[in-house]
Formats: C-alpha cells, sequence, structure tokens
C-alpha cells in the first residue's frame, strides 16, 4: 500500500484544557452581559417603530421586513449580495482547473479525448503520472459509467458507478422537482408576504441538485454551463446595481422608490421591492449553483507550474512533467 | 405554551450543535449540522421571524449540507489499488 | 423568560469557540465557525422578540386587528431580522470559501490534520 497518509478519521484535538478554559471565560463573561439586557418587554427602538408606521402608506407593502430588507436599507442588502457575489467569485477561482474548459464535471476525460483526436499522444507518462491519472479519474467517477445502475451487471466489483440513480429516486425526482420550483417562485414572486430572493435562489439551488443527483451530469450539462450561468448571475447583480442607481437618479436618494405603487395585496405592490427581490434571485440562484459546482468539479491538477523542480521526493506531489513544455 | 416550544427547541439546539461536535464520522457531523439548522429555523418561526426561517430552513437543510459534504468528498477521495476486488474497496468512497 | 434564550446563545457560542479551539480536523473547525455563527442568528432573533407579539407582518392581521393597528402595536423587531438575514446569507458565503481552500489543502498536503499541515509548510 503507498505510504500515501490515511486521511485523518479519528477524532484529534489538542490543547483541549485552554480551549475549555478560553470557552468558559468567554461564557461568563457573555452571561454578565446578556443578563444585563433589556428583555422581551422593552418598547419597541424608534427604527423598529418608523420601519413598520411607513411600510403600508410609503411602500403599499403589508411585509415590513421585506421593505426594510429592500426598501429602506437598500444599502445594506446591496453590499450583502455583492459578497456573496465575491464569495462565489472566491470559490470558483479556488476551485478552477488550469486549462479553460467546458463543463464542471468529466473535463479529465474531455481533455484526454480530444488530446486523442489532436493525435498529440501524452508523452511517455512516468507509471506515478498514469496510475496518478487513473486514480483521479476513478475518483472523479469518469471511468467506465454505466447511465442508471439498473444497467450495471448484477454482482459488478467496486462501488456504484452509475451516473444517475434508480428508477424510484428519479420518478420522485421527476414528480418533486417542479414543485419544488414553483415554492422556490412563490417566495421570490410574491413581496407581500415573508421570504425573499435569497430564500428562493437557494430553492433553486435545491431544484438544481435534485436534478443532478437524480439523473446524473449528462442530464444537467446543457443547462448549467457555466458561460450561461455566470453571464446570467452577473445580469442580476447588473440589474441590482440599475435598480439603485435609478433610484439615485430619479428619485435623489440612493435605494429611493422609482416605481408606481401598485394595490396593496397584489405582486407588483411596494415598487422597487419585487424587483430588486427578483434581481437578488436570480443572482443568489445561479451564484449559489456556480459555487457548488465549482467545488464539486475540483479535482487534482496533475499537471506543473513552470520551473518546478521536475522530481520531488514525497509521495503526494506532481509526478515529472515530460520536457516537451506544457500543454496549457 | 409557548415557552415550553421555545425551551424545546433551544434544548434541541444545543443538543445536535454538542452531536455535530462529538460525533467522529465527518458525514454524522453535518448531518447533525443540518439538524441543528432546521431546529433552529423550527424556534425562528416561534419568534416571530418568518423571513429569518425562511432562510434558515434552506440554508440549514440544503446550502450548508451540500458544501460541507462536497468538500468531504473531495477530500476522503483515497487513492486505490487493487480496484478489482469486490466490493469491498478501501475506505475511499 | 427571554433570558434563555440569550444563555443558550451564548452556550451555542461557546461550544463553537471549543470546537475551533481544539479540533485539530480542519473540517470541524468551518462547523465550529458555523456554530458560531448559529449563534448570532438565535441572539439577534432573541433580541428582537417581543413579548404577546406577532411577526412584522400586516397581512390579514390576527384576532381582528386591522394593519394600522397593529404596526402601532406589539410586534417584533423587523430591523433586526433584517441584520439576521443579512448574517445568514453572509454565514453561507464564508463557509463556501473556507470549504474550497480545505479541499485544496487536503489536496497539497495529503492530510486534514492542522497541526500536520503547519508542519509540513514551508
Amino acid at each position: 500500500m503507498k505510504d500515501i497518509p490515511e486521511v485523518v478519521e479519528h477524532e484529534p484535538s489538542h490543547r483541549r484544557a485552554v480551549g475549555v478554559l478560553m470557552a468558559a471565560v468567554v461564557g461568563g463573561l457573555l452571561t454578565v452581559a446578556m443578563l444585563a439586557l433589556p428583555r422581551e418587554n422593552a418598547p419597541l427602538p424608534g427604527i423598529a417603530r418608523y420601519a413598520m408606521s411607513v411600510a403600508l402608506p410609503k411602500w403599499h407593502t403589508t411585509e415590513p421586513v421585506s421593505e426594510v430588507v429592500y426598501g429602506t436599507r437598500g444599502f445594506d442588502t446591496f453590499g450583502e449580495t455583492f459578497l456573496l457575489l465575491a464569495a462565489v467569485v472566491g470559490t470558483m477561482t479556488i476551485a478552477r482547473r488550469r486549462e479553460p474548459r467546458q463543463g464542471f464535471i468529466g473535463e479529465e476525460l474531455a481533455g484526454w479525448r480530444e488530446q486523442r483526436r489532436i493525435g498529440e499522444s501524452p508523452a511517455a507518462e512516468g507509471d506515478t503520472e498514469a496510475e496518478a491519472r487513473q486514480a483521479d479519474a476513478w475518483e472523479q467517477g469518469s471511468g467506465p459509467q454505466s447511465a442508471t445502475p439498473d444497467e450495471t451487471p448484477l454482482g459488478a466489483p467496486g462501488p456504484e458507478r452509475a451516473a444517475a440513480m434508480t428508477v424510484v429516486v428519479r420518478a420522485s425526482v421527476r414528480a418533486i422537482a417542479p414543485v419544488l420550483l414553483m415554492a422556490g417562485l412563490y417566495l421570490a414572486a410574491w413581496g407581500y408576504s415573508p421570504g425573499g430572493g435569497f430564500p428562493a435562489g437557494a430553492v433553486l439551488l435545491g431544484v438544481v441538485l435534485f436534478v443532478y443527483v437524480g439523473y446524473g451530469y449528462r442530464r444537467v450539462e446543457r443547462v448549467i454551463r457555466p458561460d450561461v450561468v455566470e453571464t446570467l448571475e452577473l445580469f442580476g447583480a447588473l440589474a441590482i446595481v440599475a435598480i439603485e442607481v435609478l433610484g439615485l437618479v430619479l428619485k435623489g436618494s440612493f435605494s429611493a422608490n422609482f416605481l408606481p405603487l401598485g394595490p396593496v395585496g397584489t405582486i407588483r405592490s411596494g415598487g422597487i421591492l419585487p424587483a430588486f427581490s427578483d434581481a437578488e434571485f436570480i443572482e443568489v440562484g445561479t451564484g449559489l449553483t456556480l459555487a457548488v459546482f465549482g467545488l464539486l468539479g475540483m479535482g487534482h491538477d496533475w499537471s506543473r507550474d513552470q520551473g518546478e523542480p521536475a522530481e520531488r521526493g514525497s509521495a503526494g506531489t506532481d509526478p515529472p512533467f515530460p520536457k516537451s513544455g506544457p500543454s496549457t | 405554551m409557548f415557552w415550553a416550544i421555545d425551551y424545546l427547541c433551544l434544548a434541541g439546539v444545543i443538543v445536535s450543535a454538542i452531536a455535530a461536535i462529538r460525533i467522529r464520522n465527518l458525514n454524522g457531523a453535518v448531518m447533525a449540522l443540518s439538524a441543528m439548522g432546521t431546529i433552529l429555523s423550527l424556534l425562528f418561526i416561534v419568534l416571530g421571524a418568518p423571513d429569518d426561517a425562511h432562510s434558515e430552513v434552506v440554508v440549514g437543510a440544503i446550502a450548508l449540507p451540500t458544501l460541507y459534504l462536497i468538500a468531504i468528498g473531495k477530500v476522503r477521495a483515497h487513492v486505490t489499488d487493487d480496484s478489482d476486488d469486490l466490493g469491498e474497496v478501501g475506505e475511499g468512497r | 423568560m427571554i433570558v434563555g434564550n440569550y444563555l443558550a446563545g451564548v452556550a451555542l457560542f461557546c461550544i463553537g469557540l471549543y470546537a475551533v479551539l481544539t479540533k485539530r480536523n480542519l473540517i470541524k473547525i468551518v462547523m465550529g465557525l458555523s456554530l458560531m455563527e448559529a449563534s448570532t442568528y438565535l441572539l439577534l432573533l432573541s433580541f428582537a422578540y417581543r413579548a404577546h407579539s406577532t411577526a412584522p407582518v400586516l397581512l390579514n392581521p390576527p384576532n381582528g386587528q386591522s394593519a394600522e393597528q397593529l404596526a402601532k402595536g406589539q410586534v417584533a423587531d423587523p430591523v433586526l431580522q433584517n441584520i439576521c438575514l443579512t448574517a445568514i446569507v453572509i454565514g453561507v458565503a464564508v463557509t463556501g470559501v473556507s470549504l474550497a481552500v480545505i479541499v485544496r489543502i487536503a489536496q497539497h498536503y495529503r492530510t486534514l490534520d492542522s497541526d500536520r499541515v503547519r508542519a509540513m509548510r514551508g
């Protein structure tokens, strides 16, 4: 067995006494602070009173929290949404492969097939690189793969390698996914009831994961191509910026309401509130999908940077790269 | 009655938080963390915050466990040698 | 009676802090961070709660009050709930990035043990 260190499974912990002492001290201080705080019968603070009283007359919405989130404190939500955008960009940057590819998963196979087609056979691979590539391919699941578990021969060795799941899961996914999608859209669309852009976006992520897990990556691949999803996400971000800046341009203050206010209990009530919420829905939904699938497609990158020493002793590092120059 | 539900949810949150820390198996710990997120969302409903209950149940049940389980899957990928034995491939999957 | 929520929030924070300080497994440390964030959500919303109040939703308010009456009556604090909503979104963002970093660390150093990662660095 190669001397690759076992990924640590048991529960290593260090500095237990210091940890307990530190947690106890912080807990004690916080408890003293909490005991001195106002309890539940304290009067509502002024800003809350203002938010409640201004919700109906000024915004025609029956949901003060949405009015605070997207209207009065729209700048705070604006910053938070762009922080989520920055986090998604960060995750994508950390999880990206060396060569820009089309999809998220199975890029190793695509690259190998492409090199096969171009005819430039990969140069003499050392045994370690061949084994590492095979292991990575096996780990990525792009090894020999049957469409559904029903098609794998009975008693086939090794763990389950089918792309999609059994017919039971596929049937239930076909039944549940539209319902969940409708619930997500309801959360974003109805501006005057609880719920907003962010939970709707995360529900959209749930629906995409449902279909991906149930039907395998091939089925989802056409829908979530990175370039399409990224442009959609940045379109959502642009829409948010437009809504906020238009408020500044038309009405003089950053997130002011410039849209006509619909009657109270309808979908159009609240002016920019549903508009902001839908833009955030687009951005959060696509952003979370990008982050999750970027993390999913994160493979070990076997090719070497320029100028790294060819041979490094320990087992876990990249094998030597053929001298014919990197194929980036 | 209100405080009974409130303290019940609090106990559930604390117990699942301690479980998330003490369970050795990483997947089990992620499930405990997801349970804590869901019970916390129930507590938000009791405290009168429907917006946050929506967000917390979605985050606690969909977003966080997915991220954690993918990370654990990516980290635990073993390089196994003989893949022709019947089924009991190392502890890889 | 809301003091119980405050103390539970403090207890949750201390559990998370204990996990971050003593666990060596990197993923358990991120879980500790998630627990500390969850305690802030709990605390924020316990501050927002008012006695005998309903959710700050004016859509057909309970027991016959009109929307205007409810707006003036005892309601949970919507501003704190907005701040907690922002905290939840940021919690997801931070967890996503830190897990991506941890997978890269594990791929490079082939271990999840933070002590051995510090030892191998360089």
